[in-house]
């Protein structure tokens, strides 16, 4: 520790040395800690604002600061295709795809599908997830129907007032699909 | 120069460490602890350690730290202790090493799910505020460890007063810091990204209908959303009062009586949020006690007891006895 002291600048050894007055209850050392890490916290938090960058934990919290224009929505969707006839798809989300929830499935599919070569991580990707989804059910953490595939679509819809056309997106688009080996 | 940087000395030592007792901090430390813990307790991240690799998009403290993650079972034993270190914080029984033990596996259990896609914020003042209560002297007020130590001196001489100390203050003030920070970040981002169209356009009328097509981590509690986005005006003023009080959040850490009415503005803003939109912010909502002056409360409160009891033995003492008639 003496060590340590003796190698700092003599204006700071000075005053750690001045240590006769803890009007604040603290020491001098324990003040320049703690004044440190205040800094550490402000300093990595206005870092990340003015770069416009994030840092986790640190960020720039830029959830929803660009401007919608249009009435529309689209978005990458995950959806199973059961294992009997008729092969009904069904969208894949809540306890479907734990532990992923719908915006970081979304925006990992997006990322991935934004790669050059993406084909191989997304099949690999979406087996994962017809994987998980298939051992969630056997393990009863949900009550979907068994499921021979799984396809990602890219949907597109025209915003209704009321949000009626939840389930019918005006545009559907098969980005990939895998099926069970 | 030298007159300025005295007084800017000055006041960051009464903002920072103004000398107070430890109770209002030991309450937050008991409140914050128990609701994470309590929040926590159902939570589990082992199925992370079963995802693909094909998910994994490592966020920059994992990248650059090489932190892998571990297999199922080290990551229940991690989040095991994990817990129960959060259980003690709260209580207050080896505070200093069962707060760090949070911070540090928090932070990595936490951090985890940011790797796969998308980072989400709301555990990210969670792990701030964990590093706080660190470093911090929280467990010398409303803590098991202070009555340990106060009965062991009860066996000497000298018995330990709680003192007043700058101690008490900085944390509780890091954490408004935090909340300034933030939110401040946050409306500057949609005016430096949008400008003054995310108020005065249908921005926040289609982000209202958007949000009931599935687009968040949780769908909306009600659709109200969808009739306010029938009245733009009034979607504007909502975008408008959002910008204002975020950008203005940091006025609430030096008025009281900006602090008054901003505070639980954003509070019920966050909810909002949740009931219209789906997003969850209830990590925020909770950190909000750092807020309230918990020592005060309990000392009104303890006043009332004892009025009450006052009121009890009086009224009894007044009362005629059996022997009496």
């Amino acid at each position: 520790m003496s060590r340590i002291k003796n190698s700092l600048p003599a204006r700071l050894q000075a005053f750690l040395a001045n240590d006769k007055t803890r009007v604040l209850g603290m020491s001098k050392q324990r003040m320049l800690l703690v004044n440190a890490f205040i800094v550490f916290l402000v300093a990595n938090s206005l870092f990340d604002i003015a770069l416009d960058e994030q840092h986790w934990p640190f960020a720039q919290y830029d959830m929803y600061s660009d401007v919608e224009r249009k009435y529309s929505v689209s978005k990458l969707e995950l959806f199973g295709v059961e294992q009997e006839p008729p092969y009904h798809e069904i969208p894949l989300r809540g306890s479907y795809i734990q532990p992923f929830d719908q915006a970081r499935l979304n925006a990992a599919f997006r990322r991935i599908n934004s790669k050059e070569k993406r084909e191989h991580s997304l099949n690999e990707a979406l087996l994962d997830s017809l994987t998980r989804y298939e051992q969630l059910r056997l393990a009863g953490r949900h009550n979907g129907p068994p499921l021979q595939g799984v396809r990602l679509y890219k949907l597109r819809w025209r915003l209704d007032n009321q949000a009626e056309n939840v389930d019918r997106p005006d545009r559907w688009e098969l980005v990939a699909e895998v099926e069970r080996p | 120069m030298i007159h300025r940087m005295q007084t800017f000395r000055e006041r960051w030592t009464r903002f920072w460490f103004k000398p107070v007792g430890p109770l209002n901090l030991g309450l937050c430390r008991v409140l914050f602890f128990g609701a994470f813990f309590l929040f926590y307790l159902p939570q589990d991240v082992r199925a992370w350690a079963e995802v693909s690799d094909s998910f994994w998009m490592p966020i920059d403290l994992f990248k650059i730290l090489h932190v892998p993650v571990l297999s199922g079972g080290l990551l229940a034993a991690i989040q095991g202790v994990w817990k129960v270190s959060l259980a003690l914080s709260c209580l207050g029984l080896f505070t200093r090493p069962s707060t760090v033990t949070s911070f540090v596996l928090g932070a990595y259990l936490l951090g985890i799910p940011n790797n796969f896609g998308k980072t989400h914020h709301f555990d990210a003042l969670v792990v701030i505020i964990f590093g706080i209560m660190a470093l911090s002297h929280c467990g010398d007020g409303c803590s098991l460890d202070q009555l340990i130590r106060q009965a062991r001196q009860r066996n000497t001489l000298s018995v330990h007063q709680p003192r007043m100390s700058g101690e008490y203050t900085w944390p509780v003030r890091a954490v408004w810091v935090m909340f300034a920070l933030i939110f401040f970040a946050a409306g500057l981002s949609k005016l430096r990204h949008s400008g003054l169209e995310w108020i005065l356009s249908d921005n926040m009328a289609i982000m209202l209908i958007q949000h009931h097509y599935h687009t968040a981590n949780a769908d909306p509690l009600v659709s109200w959303g969808l009739s306010l986005a029938q009245h733009i005006w009034l979607t504007r003023l909502m975008a408008a009062a959002t910008v204002a009080f975020e950008v203005g959040y940091p006025l609430a850490l030096f008025s009281r009586k900006a602090r008054w009415v901003i505070v639980p503005s954003v509070f019920f803003m966050q909810l909002g949020i949740r009931v219209l939109m789906g997003p969850t912010f209830t990590q925020f909502l909770i950190c909000n006690l750092f807020w309230i002056p918990w020592d005060r409360i309990s000392l009104r409160f303890a006043e009332g007891v004892d009025k009450l009891v006052l009121r009890k033995r009086l009224v009894s003492r007044n009362e005629p006895t059996k022997h009496d008639t």
